[in-house]
């Protein structure tokens, strides 16, 4: 299977030998420490890319061992070679040398968890059963001597017919130095000499029948390939079969399989094979002695009591999200005025125009709009790195899963629903940890409905305008508002939930299975490697789009620009210079500026959409400056409060006690107020409920791959805002 | 060359997997197969001749934590119910 890939060139006596980079695959069960082995030979040299048509990231890196170099592909953890999500699937597809553009495998390394050592030989069993030269990494060596286990490790390999074994502590980088020789060694043995060993006979005999029953189509099948469609029946593998072989290739597979498990499912048998294997002729190389005392052990196990760990998973959530709003904050408001005060020496460098408006409104705002969720990602990203590598996501996910299959979903969404309270879009990029991709993708829809810190300014600014701060004894009502909408954004996320696992992603979770890691210290570097992925993923991904809409807002309010405005601009301005002076005259001009800003508004692309579609908006009691206000809010929804300040010509900068005396003052032109009880609250529930967040619309793009969740999503929650609105509006004015 | 393992009847108690108070150590005896989720699990060690530990249940009695070969394993409870088992005395 493995081809050389060496080139000679002979030059007279001398003959240069030059190779391509072997490919060697990094294979183990999940939480193994397979990416810890990774880093640590490869360094920071990595790539991260994605495999075609999935989310499943594809991570390769080189490394290089004296003078020779490998690449190792960093593959998503298995138990074997049956897969059961898109994962999986990735890593097997990977190991059959089924995805194009991955370049052929021509060696294993498996890396395999010394405290679990039976579930790592499972699969140490199939993988040598492919026929790649293989290396085993036993990593978390030093957990297993601090449990009491010892493990007779030559002995092993000379049980596994010779497949060479290396203790190593990854985290520590102990036993890396004779793992890198052997790495470097891997392909130098003679191929007879290394025929990789069988340890299920009676599969392979199954599978070679196979083969020849088929007769001479079969050659284009590795004996591998014909091995898993005997087990799990591989739909990919059963199509080509029948394509190259005929209908009747089935039929030999059907009997070859009933030969091989007779009516137990094959998949069965071969688990009930290799671990009775494993127990009966491994079990006399692993020793246990007593565990060494640990203060800690006692404490953790105290700690995963169902009380007390879920007043500890209490706590922690409210450190993650005090620590979201008090470190977020203060450096949000730093990346603010940093955009605004480049915006304005830019704005104060160039002529006013065209130019001077793309760079400051468009380019600069654009930048600022998407640098702006970077400290939120980061701090968010940084504790669920931290939970996933400690063990206490898993835990969590334990914990919370009887309540969270109330609402149809499994314990596995509790945390990225959790987080969508501080912002969705850290939140649907952490589902990648369900599994189970319905119960992803109902988790991905329910959390734009929680009420994120974006939400705070647009309810800040109407509930503080709007709502009377009167008091019922300790309660007050502002306080109420703002607790209703939290509730209506939980019961918005929860029904949504619960909708979609009734009907289109209806089916149950057959497959509800958690390993629950050993409490460990994370490993800085892998914590620090993870976090600076998940902001390259952030912005390249949807920093691009979230750009990209904020220069279309922008173009839409610029356009088409009128002359006579700006005229007139000036010419007040000019007015103004002749009879006033100091602070008389700032004013002025500043009135004067904001007045032709609110013109140009009205006029330019959006103002008219605004118009166009004020008719669908008025049965919400909204006029053409809401409705327009509601549109440039589309890629960021806390726009709005600058858009507002704009059109109701306070200037768009303007603090929010001006802004909403302006509000209270607007009217209709039969003179009722503009920004009723009613009004204001239907607004506010559209607000809840509507999807005004081009950033999250370009994750859920990505985090489904494909167009339709997006669109799905954001026509759901604003048909939902919509009609929420115009409930309480025609209630409350009826 | 070694067979397939004998698989013994299940016993006259049968217990399953679910029945176990904390602490409680068994070992396999059958299993439904045909049960979803179930091939899964066998793949993670749960076949017949396995010893298993109960560790504790979650927040409302569902799901459990068992462990398995070193792994600790989050079942929920119709899961737990396919696997027969068979005791093993505290002391012995
Ligand atoms: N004690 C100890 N911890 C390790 C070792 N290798 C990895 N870890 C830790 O185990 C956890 C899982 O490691 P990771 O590399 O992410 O596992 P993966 O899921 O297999 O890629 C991390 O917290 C690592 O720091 C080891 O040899 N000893």
């Amino acid at each position: 299977m493995a081809s050389s890939s060496e080139v000679y060139v002979s030059a007279e006596n001398l003959t240069v030998i030059r190779r391509a980079e072997r490919v060697i695959a990094v294979v183990g069960n999940p939480n193994t420490g397979k990416s810890t082995v990774f880093n640590r030979l490869t360094g920071m040299r990595q790539k991260v890319a994605n495999y075609p048509g999935v989310t499943v990231e594809k991570r390769v890196g080189r490394a290089t061992i004296g003078d020779s170099a490998f690449d190792l592909i960093d593959l998503p953890g298995i138990y074997g070679l049956s897969p059961y999500s898109t994962d999986e699937r990735i890593a097997v597809d990977v190991l059959l040398g089924r995805i194009l553009g991955t370049p052929e495998l021509e060696g294993i390394l498996a890396v395999v968890d010394a405290t679990r050592l039976y579930q790592g030989l499972y699969l140490v069993q199939q993988l040598s059963e492919m026929g790649y030269p293989m290396i085993i990494a036993l990593t978390m060596t030093d957990m297993a001597h601090l449990e009491g286990m010892r493990i007779d490790i030559e002995g092993l390999s000379k049980r596994l017919g010779g497949i060479p074994i290396f203790p190593v502590v990854a985290t520590r980088g102990s036993g890396f130095s004779e793992l890198k020789n052997a790495i470097s060694g891997m392909f130098e043995a003679v191929p007879s000499e290394s025929e990789p060993p069988v340890f299920w006979p009676d599969l392979r005999h199954a599978a070679e029948e196979l083969r020849k029953r088929i007769g001479e189509s079969a050659a284009a099948f590795q004996v591998v390939e014909l091995e898993r469609a005997i087990i799990d029946g591989d739909p990919e593998i059963v199509e080509s079969l029948r394509v190259e072989a005929g209908d009747s290739s089935l039929d030999y597979l059907l009997a070859v399989r009933r030969d091989l498990c007779g009516d137990t499912p094959p998949l069965a048998a071969e688990a009930r094979y290799r671990y009775t294997w494993i127990r009966e002729r491994l079990s006399d190389l692993q020793r246990q002695i007593s565990p060494l005392p640990r203060l800690g052990r006692a404490a953790i196990n105290w700690f995963n009591q169902p009380w007390p760990s879920a007043l500890s998973f209490i706590f922690s959530m409210g450190v993650v999200f005090q620590a979201v709003f008090a470190w977020a904050a203060p450096l949000m408001g730093m990346i603010d005025g940093a955009t605004s005060s480049l915006g304005n020496w830019i704005g104060g460098v160039l002529p006013p125009g065209i130019l001077s408006s793309f760079l400051v409104d468009g380019i600069v705002a654009g930048v600022g709009s998407v640098v702006i969720f970077l400290p939120q990602i980061l701090i968010l990203f940084l504790f669920i790195i931290l939970m996933e590598d400690t063990g206490y996501l898993a835990r969590a996910a334990f914990l919370m899963d009887r309540a969270m299959r109330s609402f149809g979903l499994s314990g596995q969404s509790v945390v990225p629903l959790l987080s969508s309270f501080a912002c969705a879009v850290p939140a649907i990029m952490a589902t990648r940890v369900i599994p189970n991709r319905r119960d992803r993708i109902a988790t991905i829809l329910a959390a734009p409905f929680m009420t994120c810190s974006a939400r705070l300014p647009v309810y800040a600014l109407l509930i503080a305008a709007f709502v009377p701060s009167t008091s019922f004894g300790p309660l007050n009502l502002q306080g109420l508002v703002l607790f209703g909408l939290y509730l209506l954004g939980i019961a918005g996320g929860v029904g949504t939930a619960l909708l979609l696992k009734r009907s289109v992603l209806r089916g149950s979770n057959p497959i509800f299975m958690l390993a629950l890691p050993e409490f460990r210290f994370p490993d800085l570097r892998s914590v620090i490697l993870k976090l600076f992925d998940r902001a390259r993923i952030f912005l390249r991904r949807a920093g691009t789009i979230i750009f990209a809409v904020a220069v279309v807002v922008w173009a839409l309010a610029y356009f088409p620009r009128s002359a006579s405005i700006e005229d007139g601009r000036i010419a007040a301005r000019g007015e103004a210079a002749l009879s006033l002076s100091g602070q008389a005259l700032q004013v002025e001009l500043d009135r004067v500026d904001n007045e032709a800003a609110a013109e140009h508004l009205a006029q330019s692309l959006l103002g008219r959409a605004g118009q166009a579609i004020e008719p669908v908006f008025v049965p919400l009691g909204w006029d053409w400056r809401v409705s327009a206000a509601v549109i440039a809010g589309f890629p960021a929804r806390e726009v709005v409060v600058a858009v507002l300040g704009t059109i109701y010509a306070v200037g768009g900068q303007a603090d929010e006690v001006s802004l909403a005396e302006r509000l209270q003052s607007v009217t209709w032109p039969d003179g009722r107020p503009i920004y009723s009880l009613p009004m204001v609250l239907g607004l506010l529930v559209f607000y809840a409920w509507c999807l005004q967040c081009a950033a999250t619309l370009a994750v859920i793009g990505r985090e489904t791959n494909s167009w339709r969740w997006p669109v799905i999503a954001w026509t759901y929650m604003t048909i939902l805002g919509y009609v929420g609105a115009l409930t309480i509006y025609q209630i409350g004015t009826a | 060359m070694f067979s397939q393992p004998i698989v013994r009847k299940a016993s006259l108690t049968s217990m399953d997997l679910s029945d176990l108070k904390p602490n409680d150590k068994a070992v396999i005896q059958s299993i439904s197969t045909d049960a979803p989720g179930v091939e899964r699990l066998m793949m993670m060690g749960l076949v017949e001749g396995t010893e298993i530990v109960f560790v504790r249940a979650s927040l409302g009695g569902d799901p459990l934590e068992f462990q398995v070969y070193g792994t600790a394993l989050s079942l929920r409870k119709e899961q737990a119910q396919q696997f027969k088992i068979e005791p093993i005395p505290i002391n012995g």
